[in-house]
């Protein structure tokens, strides 16, 4: 390494340890960007949309354009991929069970490991790549906590019949399958609301996390109300041939008039009371708003621009809740193409891109690996236990736990000192020799942006290590220092965006 | 992971000041921080005051209750009783030698007057020391760390136990945020270590949170192998409970035993959204709370007159009980507050009553306490003091409640 360089980073470093111990404390500033240049807007669509850009994508937006990709990815019935399909009906079986055969597992736990293996291979693998990245959206808008009873095993039908049907559908249906969703009301406790004693909990979160928001116009008597309407809304229990299903029991069913946001509901309704509060709440301006919000906060900003947002609810009114309308409208967007850098990558989408990227070849048991990761950095599918989801800004996600987990997990996929993971060096080097072609390279596939000058020297300097003439490495020398330069490039504040 | 030698020369030289303890810098003229060191504990699904400080003496209680509640001291199962009013829930027994010793108070009918049934908003609002959404990013924890902060500041002041660190410590500086002592190692390859940490701290040179908190994350990495404080175990025959909770309790006693500088820490413990089932699930958590504290306070011992440690909740839960052998969404809950210079051994309240008329809302306790009335008394009393105004903006009533010496 440059001598000269090498003490300029001790320098940088030293004064940033003495700014990070309280000598000199930076205030937050929140608004101040990272200089780093931006992706091109190809890369920045490819890079929402997906859990990572690999070298197939940059080909098809480059064949097909920014609108087009979008547009194909957008129907994803339109993507046909039956070998994938295939090796989750070997590997993951239970997630094709019904009810009933979930039900006779000897294991429930089983369930729960393979819908979470089946997760993240689709996201690892599918090229429906927005339709996954919108399952994940989805799982955490109506979350349900996996660890909870016989939710272990009714999450299953929830992720196959419920999230997966209508991810990329209209809302109402969504929202229709999911307040019949035996896996949701079991873990928001309707099973327990009948009439006389109302449980409350379904019906406060339907309306606060699912439609309005906390903002959005109900009042206690609404809950209270709402509560109400879904007495008697269940699930059969085990011994009976429906085992798991949803049922309604009209002997649990408060029966008579309610009154729900200012809407009067005569007496006698049984279950279309419920189904009339899911149909009033799906076409509520309150949740053509908040749906919008939460959307343009996932794919363009934490603070997502009121004029977007505004936009977005006029067409989920205009369109029903058409979620593919939606998308489209906001990532093709300005306000989108402005957006880079604004959303940090969360541990999912990090681990799962930096899987992408690099390509190692993947033994059966590099899952639990992955997993211990998923666990350390705090999100693995299905395991936030209220009902709110994942966080979805930096705010949560920006710690010194996320920081340490993301680098030893940079530094240990690039090593291949994962279990059942192993990178191919050479390849990833391509024909190249010369440090400065390696790191172009290098930055090409992993990264997908420019680097600065400074930032593409350092990289070059450390897999020159030392040599000042730089001079091209021999293929052991790319097998010893490929995985630093790789472990530090995902290390980067390059790929903690997305 | 160890520090290899030439690394702790290395690190002593660059950042010295912040590898020894911020009280032994203070030799050049500076005093002593007479700062107690604040631990907050926050008990995340609203946790039920009613059943977990059972007001036995009310016979109210007893009629909105007829299945849940639990029953007058002397049954079985019944409170253990605190005064003639109220008790601990029967899993709190190993807490009482505490509260009967005097360093524990309990304030009761205690919360936010925010009327929110929203566990998040509650929470968010509760955290950020407001009672309506007002443009405040930072926790009231953390406003207190930003008034006092000075040079004997270091990257452990702050400090949540956790995967992420909550509201209630955000503040200019970053909080380090660990799920346990062991785990907050970087694994680096040797050969490569030196370089890829210099220039992991070139590259997040910014100003942003990402950037201090990956700066902070390698100071912090180094200052906890260097004090490594695994090597304290628990004092004063104390036993933690072997729970994720217990874990974290105990790691916050060894941070404080290697005197790493810590000045507020945060810990959360979940589960208490007990809308069906509830007495089962008290029974475990009441328990894994109160002998998790109990533990801290043996463990700690004559440290505790430099620590204080509170318990608050988002809410508590409907004064009736629902068809689910559970309760809803309600106000009013209670607080804990723990050290030497606690005025324990108190039930601190302005009981309001849990008749028909007395109730709020849809059939709620009533808060008589501001929780902020508690904390503000917490840091005028126990630290160098901070200007109400700015701690709690827009909370007036400071009242002397008399918890804190």
């Amino acid at each position: 390494m440059d001598l000269q360089k090498r003490s300029f980073f001790q320098k940088a470093g030293a004064l940033a340890a003495l700014a990070s111990t309280g000598a000199g404390f930076s205030a937050r500033a929140a608004d101040s960007r990272q200089p780093l240049p931006p992706p091109d807007p190809d890369m920045l669509l490819l890079s929402r949309c997906s859990f990572g850009i690999t070298g197939q994508m940059t080909r098809e937006i480059g064949r097909l354009g920014r609108k087009a990709w979008l547009q194909h990815q957008l129907s994803p019935d339109d993507i046909e991929e039956p070998e994938l399909e295939e090796r989750l009906r070997i590997q993951t079986p239970t997630i094709y069970m019904s009810a009933r055969e979930l039900a006779e597992l000897e294991q429930a736990f089983q369930a729960a490991n393979q819908l979470k293996q089946a997760t993240l291979f689709r996201a690892l693998f599918s090229r429906r790549q927005l339709y996954e990245v919108m399952v994940e959206f989805w799982s955490n808008h109506f979350s349900i906590y996996h660890r909870d009873g016989p939710v272990t095993l009714l999450k299953t039908i929830d992720d196959r019949e419920v999230i997966r049907p209508h991810a990329l559908g209209r809302f109402r249906d969504l929202l229709r399958a999911s307040s019949k969703s035996p896996a949701m009301l079991l873990y928001l406790d309707n099973h327990t609301n009948v009439a006389g004693t109302p449980n409350e909990n379904y019906a406060r979160e339907l309306m606060e996390l699912h439609t309005l928001g906390v903002d959005g116009g109900y009042t206690e008597t609404d809950v209270q109300e709402v509560a109400r309407c879904f007495t008697g809304w269940a699930v059969a229990r085990r011994g009976s041939p429906d085992v798991g299903q949803f049922r309604f029991y009209p002997a649990r069913h408060d029966d008579e008039a309610k009154m729900v946001l200012g809407t009067y509901i005569p007496a006698g309704g049984g279950i279309r009371d419920g189904e009339l509060v899911v149909d009033m709440l799906a076409s509520h301006p309150s949740t053509a708003r908040f749906i919008s919000f939460k959307l343009a906060r996932h794919f363009v900003s934490d603070d997502p621009p009121e004029s977007l947002v505004k936009r977005m609810t006029r067409l989920f009114l205009d369109t029903d809740g058409h979620i593919p309308t939606l998308l489209e409208e906001m990532l093709l967007s300005e306000e989108f193409m402005e957006s880079a850098d604004l959303k940090l990558r969360r541990p999912l989408n990090f681990i799962i891109a930096s899987l992408r990227v690099t390509t190692p070849s993947l033994r059966r048991e590099s899952y639990a690996g992955l997993r211990n990761y998923l666990y350390a950095l705090g999100q693995i599918p299905f395991e936030w236990v209220p009902p709110d989801g994942y966080p979805d800004t930096a705010a949560y996600w920006t710690s010194t736990n996320g920081m340490l987990n993301r680098w030893n997990f940079a530094s240990a996929l690039a090593g291949s000192r994962l279990p059942g993971l192993t990178l191919d060096y050479q390849r990833l080097a391509g024909e190249h020799r010369r440090p400065e072609d390696i790191v172009d390279r290098l930055a090409g596939i992993l990264l997908h942006r420019p680097l600065t000058d400074a930032h593409r020297e350092s990289f070059i300097d450390f897999l020159a290590a030392g040599d000042e003439e730089r001079r091209a490495l021999d293929d052991s020398q790319v097998e010893d220092r490929l995985p630093g330069l790789i472990g530090l490039m995902l290390s980067s504040p390059y790929f903690q965006y997305r | 992971m160890k520090l290899s030698r030439r690394q702790f020369v290395q690190l002593a030289a660059l950042g010295g000041a912040s590898l020894a303890t911020p009280r032994l810098l203070l030799a050049d003229g500076q005093q002593e921080n007479a700062d107690d060191i604040i631990i907050s504990v926050f008990l995340r699904g609203a946790a039920d005051g009613l059943n977990i400080i059972p007001p036995w003496g009310d016979p109210d209680y007893y009629k909105l209750r007829p299945s849940l509640a639990i029953p007058a001291p002397g049954s079985e199962g019944g409170a253990l009783p605190l005064d003639d009013l109220f008790g601990f829930h029967p899993g709190m027994e190993n807490l009482l030698p505490v509260y009967e010793a005097g360093d524990l108070a309990v304030v009761h009918a205690c919360g936010s007057p925010s009327p929110s049934h929203s566990h998040f908003e509650a929470q968010d609002l509760m955290e950020r020391g407001l009672e309506s959404a007002m443009d405040e990013y930072n926790g009231w924890l953390g406003r207190y760390l930003d008034y006092r902060r000075d040079d004997s500041f270091g990257v452990f002041h702050a400090v949540a136990m956790g995967i992420a660190a909550p509201r209630t410590l955000a503040h200019q500086a970053s909080t380090i945020a660990m799920p346990g002592i062991e785990e907050f190692a970087l694994l680096l390859p040797e050969e490569d270590e030196d370089e890829i940490r210099g220039l992991l701290q070139a590259f997040y040179d910014g100003d942003q949170a990402l950037d201090l908190a990956s700066r902070d994350t390698l100071s912090a990495v180094d200052e906890l192998a260097a004090a490594d404080p695994l090597q304290y175990p628990p004092e004063n025959g104390a036993e933690y409970p072997d729970t994720e909770f217990g874990r974290q309790m105990q790691a916050v006693g060894q941070l404080i035993k290697a005197d790493l500088g810590l000045r507020a820490g945060a810990l959360n413990l979940g589960g208490w959204d007990t809308h069906e089932g509830e007495s089962a699930t008290l029974n475990a958590l009441v328990p894994e709370l109160a002998d998790t504290l109990a533990a801290f306070h043996k463990d700690m011992g004559e440290r505790m007159s430099a620590i204080t440690l509170v318990v608050m909740t988002e809410f508590g839960r409907r004064a009736y009980e629902n068809g689910s052998a559970g309760t809803d969404h309600g106000h009013a809950s209670f607080m804990l507050a723990m050290g030497k210079n606690v005025n324990g051994g108190k039930v601190f309240h302005d009981w309001p009553g849990l008749g028909t008329s007395d109730l709020y809302g849809k059939g709620d306790l009533e808060v008589t306490i501001d929780y902020r009335s508690v904390l503000g008394e917490l840091i005028s009393r126990r630290t160098a003091g901070m200007p109400m105004d700015q701690l709690f903006p827009g909370h007036t009533d400071t009242g002397q409640l008399g918890i804190f010496s």
